[in-house]
């Protein structure tokens, strides 16, 4: 995992200096908003570097349920800063449909969307995969965050070679629109995923229940041992980064042995761990309050 | 939430979704007909095109509170993708279900 933040952050860097490079010959906005996201990419993953390594420190006396809600906090980081980047960036673009202007060099500006093109496809396609493996939701946003940056390169690409066509035309009038036109374009393509980051990290430090897969794994498994255990209650669950918290008590015969109800809870917990990845299970066991019919009517109690 | 009580039989038309928002009211529903003496449950999925894990966790909870009381939860006219949704759970094993209402009603209930 911390090899896929190392390749995310030396893209991020490549992607920077490709920009920053390009800017001041094309004097674009378009590529100038471009490189704001780039800057915010670049600092998330420096900061994404340094969480993952936290993330993955184990519980102590003072944070006992671990690090790893870090990389949710990254999460909302990544969407509040590219949230204040489109606001900031859609003002620019409608001061310039004001006073428009021309790009420079707009071929220059074409071959570096396309190299951000490159980069981004194949970073989001490696930096994803390795976010499946891993189960987190940093580097999973990170790789989210190459793909749709990879589309926003495409969009600007395109824009540039418009750019060139109504200039090879004479249509300079409407050339000096194309830029501002693809800003805001940026910055409609970049509004719902960022607000959907942002809220979706903060749902988790909220401590919103985990998904629904992981969830149907737990009730899965509740039917499967259903005809060993009365009853069960308070199903809670939660996720803090990667790692993901479900608890739960389990009613038990009253009369059972302690050494075996103690076994089938552990082997329900170990059964729940298995199929939900980086998770934590507590089960806590009740006795039952001998309120069945079955011992209304003196018959065998089927949990025993 | 339909109910209607038929030959001892506490007939419950679910919801088109029964998912974390409609589950509360779901169980709320079941478990005041159980703590009214309720034995036997038959759920009618006739409308239900969509089940999650909080339905099914409801069922699951129903089921157990019934059988704690000697009774029994009947599931009935399930849609395919809510059959499969329960066959992937591994819930066809534990419930009784039936193709229609009218089949659910004539079986027997299990002493």
């Amino acid at each position: 995992m911390v090899q896929g933040v190392k390749i995310s952050l030396f893209g991020n860097l490549i992607l920077f200096l490709v920009k920053a490079t390009a800017l001041p010959f094309v004097n674009s906005l378009a590529i100038l908003s471009d490189l704001g996201i780039s800057c915010v990419a670049l600092a998330i993953s420096i900061i994404l570097y340094y969480s993952i390594k936290l993330a993955d420190k184990p519980a102590d006396p003072f944070h006992n349920y671990g690090y790893s809600k870090v990389e949710n906090v990254c999460e909302a980081m990544e969407g509040v800063v590219l949230i204040g980047i489109i606001l900031a960036i859609s003002v620019q673009a409608a001061m310039n449909f004001i006073h428009p202007k021309h790009t420079n060099m707009p071929w220059v500006g074409f071959i570096c969307s396309i190299i951000s093109v490159v980069i981004n496809f194949i970073g989001a396609f490696y930096i994803l995969g390795l976010a499946k493996k891993s189960s987190s939701p940093a580097i999973h946003a990170e790789g989210l965050h190459y793909r749709l940056e990879g589309f926003i390169s495409l969009a600007i690409g395109i824009s540039f070679i418009i750019s060139i066509i109504l200039r090879l035309n004479g249509l300079n009038k409407i050339d000096a629109f194309v830029d501002p036109v693809a800003t805001l374009l940026v910055s409609f393509m970049l509004i719902f995923p960022s607000f959907n980051l942002a809220r979706s990290a903060f749902f988790k430090l909220l401590d919103a229940s985990i998904e629904e897969s992981s969830k149907m794994e737990v009730i899965k498994l509740l039917g499967k041992y259903s005809h060993k255990y009365c009853d069960f209650r308070d199903l809670k669950s939660r996720s803090a980064g990667r790692k993901k918290f479900v608890e739960l008590k389990l009613i038990l015969p009253e009369d059972i042995p302690f050494k075996e109800g103690h076994a089938l809870a552990i082997a329900l917990e170990k059964d729940i761990s298995r199929n939900i990845s980086e998770s934590e299970i507590m089960i806590k066991v009740e006795p039952c309050g001998k309120d069945c019919h079955y011992i209304q009517k003196n018959q065998r109690c089927p949990y025993l | 939430m339909q109910i209607k009580s038929l030959n001892d039989c506490n007939v419950v038309q679910m919801e088109e979704k029964l998912d974390a928002l409609t589950s509360d009211e779901v169980e709320k529903a079941l478990m005041g007909l159980i703590d009214n003496g309720a034995k036997r449950i038959v759920c009618v999925f006739e409308l239900t095109e969509y089940i999650s894990s909080a339905g099914l966790r409801v069922l699951l909870v129903v089921a157990k509170k019934l059988k704690k009381m000697g009774g029994e939860l009947v599931l009935c006219s399930l849609k395919p993708l809510v059959y499969k949704v329960l066959d992937m759970a591994g819930f066809i094993s534990i419930f009784k279900i039936f193709g229609s209402e009218e089949e659910a009603l004539k079986s027997p209930q299990e002493k």
